[in-house]
């Protein structure tokens, strides 16, 4: 690839050691990469190297992560510029306080950050290599939304029209949503666990016995323990999002079964 | 009942208000409470059992600040008093701070059960308390006004 050809890439990260694995890692035919360690200097570049994706981590100074990220929205040149959080912390103020910022996509630095990271690039910069390796995978445009509760359906909706869903079909327990599904066309399901009538469980297990419904995307949301939620993984569940949530767990988590058309 | 089973709790109700309403909450003092009574004009009550723990959970909202809470999160205009809505989500609220505490104790080994919640609309309703046994009130000030979280527990 030649370099005009190649995304480019800002990681600006205070640590040396973190910033050299994602630059090792991150550094192939398809990217060119720049670090910076002040927030200052990284605007500067963005603004003169126009970069495809800026990588940031929190605490990097006096402007942090989340500054920089709401200077950038705030830039209209930069307003639909790409950019990763990273932090090492796991924790839902973190998260709110990401999605506040703006931020595309908030990745955690533990042992799977890399990888985390490379699926975001490859969602981004190449869907089409993407598409042809899950044949299945598809833009996610019409939700099928299933819980008891009507606010959690008017958050969960609103989330959703938000992110870019074109299409949000409700229903108000795990037979509702049966009858839904059998009437609609949908890409995804999204579905609470402890629902009257016919639970969440209840209903993915029902939903996978039909031939016609075994790739399509079902996320579970549900305020149970974590470990319960994973022992219910085997009903065939794609994954799930432990509530409280906020928008931007649950548009990295569409992302991530979502691949935009190729034109 | 040890303080460090009360931080699960405090903790979960900081973390689902502050993430679902986008408003900040900050833990008062702790007190203990006498009456059986509850404190604000809608109350959330969840019931707790296991081998070694039993009792209850329950969360109290003023009215102003439940309808701030509710318009926040479902990003609409405030209710001007409660209705079905306010009440269904009280319960999910409810629902979703014991399960954020519950989930919280699992990782000291304390596991327990969590009953469906039962929701009570009007100030100063009688609440069936365990006997004997205190009830821990954890005062929150909002900018909507203050909620109580009250643990009546039990060590079996």
């Amino acid at each position: 690839m030649v370099d005009s050809e190649k995304k480019k890439i800002l990681i600006i990260e205070p640590s040396t050691f973190f910033e050299k694995v994602l630059e090792s890692n991150l550094s192939t035919d398809q990217f060119i990469i720049a670090t910076e360690k002040d927030i200052g200097r990284a605007l500067l570049k963005v603004v003169r190297w126009h970069p495809d994706l800026v990588i940031t981590g929190i605490e990097v100074g006096t402007i942090s992560g989340f500054d920089l990220c709401l200077l950038l929205k705030m830039m209209p040149d930069f307003a639909g510029l790409p950019i990763i959080l990273i932090s090492s912390y796991d924790d839902q103020l973190i998260h709110q306080k990401a999605a506040d910022a703006g931020a595309d996509y908030y990745v955690i630095k533990n042992n799977e950050a890399v990888e985390n990271i490379k699926a975001v690039l490859a969602n981004l910069f190449f869907p089409e290599k993407q598409a042809a390796k899950s044949p299945k995978s598809k833009e996610i445009e019409s939700i099928l939304l299933v819980d008891d509760s009507l606010t959690m359906r008017k958050v969960i909706r609103n989330i959703l029209l938000g992110v870019g869903i074109q299409k949000v079909i409700e229903a108000k327990n795990g037979q509702d949503g049966l009858d839904q599904l059998a009437a609609h066309q949908v890409d995804m399901v999204i579905s609470d666990w402890a629902m009257p009538l016919m639970n969440g469980v209840e209903m993915i297990k029902n939903i996978r016995l039909n031939p016609n419904y075994q790739n399509l995307p079902i996320i579970m949301v549900s305020a149970e323990v974590q470990e319960e939620i994973e022992k219910a993984m085997h009903c065939g569940i794609n994954g799930y999002l432990r509530k409280p949530f906020n928008a931007l767990d649950m548009k990295q988590l569409i992302a991530k079964f979502s691949t935009p058309a190729a034109e | 009942m040890k303080a460090e089973y009360l931080n699960p709790f405090l903790e979960a109700t900081k973390d689902v208000i502050e993430t679902m309403a986008k408003i900040p909450v900050r833990p008062k003092t702790l007190r203990l409470k006498a009456e059986k009574k509850t404190y604000g004009a809608i109350t959330g009550i969840i019931g707790i059992t296991s081998p070694h723990l039993n009792g209850s959970m329950v969360i109290s909202f003023s009215e102003l600040c439940i309808l701030k809470i509710v318009a926040n999160m479902t990003s609409t205009y405030e209710k001007i008093k409660i209705d079905s809505e306010v009440v269904d989500a009280v319960g999910e609220l409810t629902n979703m701070i014991c399960g954020g505490a519950k989930n919280r104790l699992a990782k000291m080994d304390m596991k327990f059960d969590l009953a469906l919640p039962t929701v009570l609309v009007g100030k100063n309703m009688q609440i069936s308390y365990l006997p004997n046994t205190p009830i821990i009130v954890i005062p929150f000030m909002t900018e909507g006004g203050e909620f109580v979280v009250e643990a009546n527990l039990q060590m079996k």
